[in-house]
């Protein structure tokens, strides 16, 4: 059993541009590729909760769905436990399909509206044949609500999705992927669309899982309040790339990379008359298709230098312990 | 900033609000008042489904065909408006009362470029000239931080924040008094979110323009209102200056809510409302809040406690000073 559960090794998506639309804008006829992931290397070990964070288009949501083997990667590997799995078949990839869920951010979307509750979590252990009969299933089904705090099943087993709260089908969406005894939980913005009463009893379940349970969990989220509350490492990811990664409390209430330290900067809080140098960026990610030279953060970085436009700088570790990819960060931190 | 002698020129008195559903008569909004002054910036939060668009709507006259205004006044300038006509009503909608949308950005026509849309909404308004229209447009399209050189883009080759920018510049093309801007940030990113509150900000010190800004994320009116309206199912249950709700809130849903906001300042453990907000079909008698609330007393279930006001600080609690 290897302490890390999975790890990616330069994964990279490049999507191809099918419609001439962008070709034409960019005069080119050679093929256009988005660039969704760029290169990433990731551990994410047993029992950690691990948050990947940055903003639309940083590639985090197709980080997760090629995990998931929803993508094909374009080049890279990943490892599971200790085997690698990215060159498997789809039959040899069987058994560790069992092992890795995911959850989705909309609760209202991804469960089917014509299914019960009880459908609804007994249909992976039916996909994949793991109960000797229906009994078995019953039970699972049964103790998968418990452990998700919907203490009194028999309540809960006939209703519809409709019939549901956000926050309780939230609930029947992690009891879902928690049916089959996953060693790894994938949650894609999870919390995104609850309110904030909500989004705290969610939270509070994923802990007591990873307590109890001691599974890893990677979420994936643009909110760094909910990563600071949930996360024991993160990662920051600007344009595909991680340009900073270390523990979830240094990264925030320190960050060494320009980006992280204007994310966090204008990430509102609920406390007042606190003084905040606020880093207004102007302008909004650039496009995926076209991304910048050098350090891709360059051009709306304010502190951006010569040297940023022409190399790119690696995700190196600093004295603290964290990596970070940005040329004055690591000058400064090599001074000190 | 929220100068109380300044010209009050909105003010909702006993608003109160249902809608027909097959289920029953949701009841939406009750006892709901306030007031909003020149130049100011007032936010209302609570919980989705709490009543603020509800609201939001009846101050333009645009609930839907099964919504319902029961009850109650809305003086604009002096005049109850919920008695206009047809006429009067589109007279005074946009060019006094302006509205961002929930999810507007994804409204805008796709098949005209953004210039045309608000030279279209200008000259309904306006007796103005293509011309003149056009020139309004541009600077307000400038005025909201989007490149003039953009004006003639379709609004599929925008983002999501520049739809947004645009969108607020359409609400302000008649120089309305006040803008209701619903949920203006809450599909955006971080750092756009950022942007656009900042041209809300900027917008203030320029004009003597008021806001209504409507969202569940507290936090995000931390920076920017002067005073703060919390709902909950359906009523107004406190209103202070924005620095007394966030310090000294005394209602124990806005307690219970401030404390379960997460914060990137401080390490705070995980804090919650148990249970749900009630079905507003049948909603719990007496205060609202009291399923959910660890202090209720025989008397919270039984009779509703009124919004009672000291030094500008309103909270609807029974037992406002016990705690
Ligand atoms: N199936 C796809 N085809 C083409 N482009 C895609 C596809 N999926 C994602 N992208 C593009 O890849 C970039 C990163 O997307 P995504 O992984 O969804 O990021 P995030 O989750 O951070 O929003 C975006 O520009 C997005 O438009
Ligand atoms: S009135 Fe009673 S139930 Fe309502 S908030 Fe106050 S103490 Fe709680
Ligand atoms: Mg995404």
């Amino acid at each position: 059993m290897s302490d890390i559960i999975l790890e990616a090794r330069g994964i990279k998506k490049w999507f191809t541009v099918r419609s001439g639309l962008f070709s034409t804008i960019f005069k080119r006829t050679e093929p256009t590729y988005i660039r969704a992931v760029d290169g990433i290397d990731l551990k994410v070990k047993r029992g950690e909760i691990f948050c990947i964070a940055g903003e639309s288009g940083c590639g985090k949501t197709t980080i997760a769905r090629l995990i998931m083997r929803l993508e094909t990667l374009t080049e890279g590997e990943l490892w599971f436990d200790g085997d690698k799995i990215s060159d498997m078949s789809e039959s040899e990839f069987k058994k560790y399909r069992t092992r890795m869920q995911m959850i989705f951010q909309d609760p209202y979307g991804s469960l089917s509206n014509n299914m019960t509750v009880e459908d609804i979590i007994a249909e992976p252990l039916r996909i994949h044949n793991i109960c000797r009969d229906e009994c078995e299933v019953d039970e699972r089904v049964r103790s998968a609500l418990e452990d998700v705090g919907l203490n009194s099943p028999d309540e809960f087993v006939g209703r519809l999705p409709h019939e549901l709260s956000g926050g309780q089908r939230q609930r029947v969406a992690v009891a879902a992927a928690l049916v089959l005894n996953p060693d790894l939980l994938i949650a894609d913005e999870p919390v995104s669309m609850l309110d904030v009463s909500m989004r705290g009893q969610i939270l509070t379940l994923l802990l007591e899982l990873r307590a109890k349970k001691n599974i890893s969990i990677i979420i994936i989220t643009h909110n760094l309040a909910v990563a600071k509350q949930l996360a024991d490492r993160i990662a920051i990811a600007y344009l595909g790339k991680i340009v900073e990664r270390g523990e979830t409390k240094q990264i925030i209430d320190s960050p060494m990379h320009k980006y992280t330290k204007a994310l966090v900067s204008v990430v509102p809080v609920p406390e007042i008359g606190v003084e905040r140098n606020r880093i207004l960026l102007t302008g909004e990610t650039p496009n995926p298709i076209s991304i910048p030279s050098g350090c891709r953060f360059h051009t709306r970085c304010p502190f951006v230098g010569d040297e940023c436009s022409q190399k790119e700088p690696e995700l190196l570790k600093m004295s603290d312990g964290r990596e970070v990819a940005c040329f004055k960060a690591q000058v400064s931190d090599a001074a000190n | 900033m929220a100068d109380t002698k300044r010209e009050v020129f909105l003010e909702v008195k006993n608003l109160r609000i249902t809608y027909e559903t097959k289920q029953g008569k949701v009841k939406a909004a009750e006892n709901v008042s306030f007031r909003i002054h020149r130049g100011e910036f007032i936010g209302l939060s609570g919980e989705s489904g709490c009543g603020k668009t509800t609201t939001a709507l009846s101050l333009m006259h645009l609930l839907p065909k099964e919504g319902k205004v029961e009850e109650g006044v809305i003086l604009f300038k002096g005049e109850n408006i919920l008695d206009y006509d047809t006429k009067k009503v589109e007279a005074l909608r946009w060019r006094d009362i302006s509205m961002v949308f929930q999810g507007a950005m994804n409204a805008l026509n796709p098949v005209h470029k953004a210039i045309d849309q608000m030279i279209t909404a200008l000259r309904i308004h306006e007796d103005v000239t293509e011309q003149e229209a056009k020139e309004r447009s541009l600077e307000l399209i400038k005025s909201v931080g989007i490149d003039p050189a953009r004006a003639t883009s379709y609004p599929h080759e925008l983002s999501g924040g520049m739809k947004q920018r645009l969108m607020i510049a359409l609400a302000l093309v008649c120089h309305p008094s006040i803008i209701i801007a619903d949920e203006p940030t809450t599909a955006l990113d971080v750092m756009v979110q950022a942007q656009i509150l900042d041209l809300f900000n900027q917008l203030r010190d320029r004009t003597n323009l008021s806001v209504l800004l409507i969202t569940h994320d507290l936090s995000v009116l931390a920076e920017t209102c002067d005073r703060i309206i919390i709902m909950y199912a359906g009523r107004i249950v406190e209103t202070g200056r924005t620095d007394t709700i966030f310090t000294m809130p005394e209602h124990p849903y806005t307690k219970k809510l401030i404390s379960s906001f997460p914060s990137i300042l401080v390490d705070k453990e995980i804090d919650f409302i148990p249970g749900n907000p009630p079905d507003l079909i049948n909603p719990p008698s007496g205060c609202r809040f009291n399923p959910r609330c660890d202090f209720a007393v025989d008397r919270c279930r039984q009779e509703v406690p009124p919004l009672e006001c000291e030094n500008g600080h309103c909270v609807a609690c029974w037992r406002r000073h016990e705690f």
